[in-house]
């Protein structure tokens, strides 16, 4: 090392650790710095710092928040509807991973991929009140389903049409991960099962599945995060009658209630870690038996 | 017996006729090398044998079985890949125990079987280890016990040992032979590399451009070359073409400053062109008594290769004889005029098929 450090040196080379805060300082600057800051405010609003009931600093307001059974039913029902959601996510993704993964023809895919994406051209107020118009008891969906005698199904103001609106906005993130992992078996891998006497549906199972799932978890923690944390199109396709915790707290800050507004944001924070955290558990898991 | 044949077997991918009309039979119990150069075939051959590719068009049997609508999963064969495709997410183990717990078999035979196999392949105590963690070497051993275990009419093996450095190759190819002698299974091995198939094979079939050019043992290949092609692809050889003209029972074939004599029952009957194969250790440097056949040359290049050493040879004409004689005295300096003698069995009579492309 020190021969290395004697070496005449160009003189304007920066240090390894100057080059590692540059690349790094803007992210910095503009995630964790903001994030730590709103974290430290939270807390501090949560322990009723910027007291709205008169009851002083302290843990009044999470004793409230934690003591009532109706705030548990929230964090529950709003995790059964982002796990809802990104289950469904999935199960549809990964078949479209699947034949985007065999799609040749340079137009269809460019056809294939600007479908996939076209919800994220929409801005979520047009394309909530999209789905409420098709969903709706007269919409186009139950219209249809009427000459056949059938219907109306409910699908707005309840949970079906939040998860339909939220799956379908979220697919593409789902896609992207497991096409991008798919693309990183190279299918000798089922040509040797194959040979080995596997039929399709066990070439799935044994193979593809467990080679492809690290890109299926990335893709859960993704749908998982943005579902339980999405606030309108839960608002809008659930009118009310889906009660979640973003929606709590949206509410909670247009009442001025700061205190119980950061308590229910950092249990969304918290709700949101556990459920990666486990996630990130199965990643680790199934990473350590490939190893490759 | 015929473990597997193939007649006038094609293969077409869109406008290429990859496989142009194989003959083939492979006895049973045999090592049979498919030899050629990237590109000729021999590829595309195994896979349809092995059913990861459909022949356009003829018949494959296999144990006098019509296999060609026969998908993968249920022929008597299975498959070394090139790039092995050992299952990342699964143990020494359960990559070998794979095709077994697809048939079901009851968890004890299956590890009975396992074992023998890992001592087969010498790799016994290693059933727990990653395939990840295992050298090039191992690799390819639980690769082909893999397939192995399944103790599959034949086994197909694709350039196994083509990423391998060479003296692992050297090592694992008298390993693969031993394993071939010992279970009897029919082997059927691609190759681009010469000297491995002639080092492995009971027989092989040398391809070209989508078809066999010659089929036969190695040492039938190496002497008594069928084509131009075969003659420069097995070994070295100098090609030597011309009109034969005939007299006293001698043949006499003459390429410009090159004229060369054989019986005449060696070469064709008729006047036309024949093309000769003169290996270059048949070729004898400053004989000690008169030969056959003589020519004047000066050295070229000399290429010093341990036992024996190769000559680039001028002759009158400008062109390059190459010889290759025993190291046993010191290498010719370049620039040193010879006189180079050969028998009159030296050179053997082939068909010339497209003019042998230069293989060196």
């Amino acid at each position: 090392m020190s021969a290395v450090a004697a070496a005449p040196a160009s003189g304007r080379r920066l240090s390894r650790g100057a080059r590692l805060g540059l690349l790094l300082g803007p992210g910095f600057i503009c995630v964790v710095l903001p994030f730590v800051a709103a974290m430290a405010l939270l807390g501090a609003y949560s322990l009723n710092l910027r007291d709205t009931t008169g009851a002083g600093l302290g843990l009044s307001v999470w004793s409230q928040f934690l003591g009532d059974p109706f705030n548990w039913r929230v964090i529950w029902s709003s995790v059964q509807l982002a796990a809802l959601s990104t289950v469904i996510t999935i199960l549809i993704a990964y078949p479209t991973a699947a034949a985007l993964l065999r799609v040749r023809n340079r137009f269809y895919l460019v056809v294939a991929y600007v479908a996939l994406f076209s919800p994220l051209l929409v801005s979520v107020i047009s394309r909530s009140y999209g789905w409420l118009l098709l969903l709706s008891d007269t919409g186009f969906v139950n219209q249809t389903f009427g000459l056949f005698g059938l219907g109306p199904y409910r699908m707005v103001f309840n949970e079906t049409g939040v998860i339909i609106a939220l799956v379908h906005v979220l697919l593409p993130y789902a896609v992207l991960p497991i096409l991008n992992i798919m693309t990183q078996v190279p299918p000798v891998y089922r040509e040797a099962a194959l040979d080995l006497g596997a039929s399709g549906w066990t070439v799935f199972r044994q193979v593809t599945l467990p080679l492809t799932l690290p890109g299926v978890i990335v893709a859960a923690e993704i749908i998982f995060a943005l579902s339980i944390s999405a606030f309108v199109t839960p608002s809008l396709l659930g009118g009310g009658r889906v009660l979640t915790l973003s929606r709590m707290l949206y509410d909670n800050i247009g009442l001025i209630e700061w205190g119980m507004a950061a308590v229910q944001a950092i249990v969304l924070l918290t709700t949101a870690l556990a459920v990666l955290f486990v996630l990130e558990r199965v990643n680790r898991a199934t990473h350590a038996a490939r190893q490759d | 017996m015929a473990d597997v044949v193939l007649k006038a077997v094609e293969k077409v991918f869109g406008s290429e006729r990859v496989v142009k009309s194989i003959d083939l039979s492979v006895n049973q119990g045999e090592f049979f090398s498919l030899l050629g150069p990237s590109g000729c075939g021999k590829t595309t051959t195994l896979r349809m044998i092995a059913g990861l590719e459909t022949p356009t068009s003829g018949d494959l049997l296999i144990r006098g079985e019509r296999m060609n609508d026969v998908p993968i999963n249920r022929r008597p064969t299975n498959l070394v890949f090139q790039k092995l495709a050992l299952f990342p997410h699964l143990d020494v183990f359960d990559n070998i125990a794979f095709g077994l717990k697809l048939k079901g078999l009851p968890r004890p035979e299956i590890a009975r079987r396992v074992d023998d196999m890992l001592d087969v392949v010498s790799l016994a105590g290693f059933e727990r280890r990653r395939v990840t963690e295992l050298s090039g070497g191992q690799q390819q051993r639980v690769a082909i016990a893999r397939a192995l275990v399944n103790a599959p009419a034949v086994l197909l093996l694709d350039e196994p040992l083509g990423a391998l450095d060479l003296k692992l190759q050297l090592r694992l190819q008298r390993e693969l032979k031993r394993i071939q002698r010992s279970t009897g299974t029919t082997f059927i091995y691609v190759t681009h590399n010469q000297a491995e198939a002639l080092t492995l094979s009971d027989r092989l079939a040398v391809m070209n451009e989508g078809r066999v050019e010659q089929i036969g043992s190695p040492a039938d290949m190496y002497l008594h070359s069928a084509t131009s092609f075969v003659a420069s692809f097995i070994g070295r050889t100098n090609l030597i073409a011309g009109e034969a003209t005939f007299a006293g029972g001698e043949a006499r074939v003459t390429d410009g400053a090159l004229s060369v004599v054989l019986d005449d029952a060696d070469a064709p009957a008729d006047n036309g062109r024949t093309v000769l194969s003169l290996r270059p250790e048949r070729i004898v440097i400053a004989p000690k008594t008169p030969m056959a056949n003589g020519i004047d040359a000066t050295v070229a290049e000399v290429e010093f290769l341990g036992a024996t050493v190769l000559y680039r040879m001028r002759i009158a004409d400008g062109r390059i004889l190459f010889v290759q004689a025993l190291a046993d005295t010191p290498p010719l300096a370049e620039g040193t005029a010879v006189r180079l003698g050969w028998g009159k069995d030296a050179a053997v009579s082939i068909r010339s098929t497209t003019v042998a492309e230069d293989v060196e």
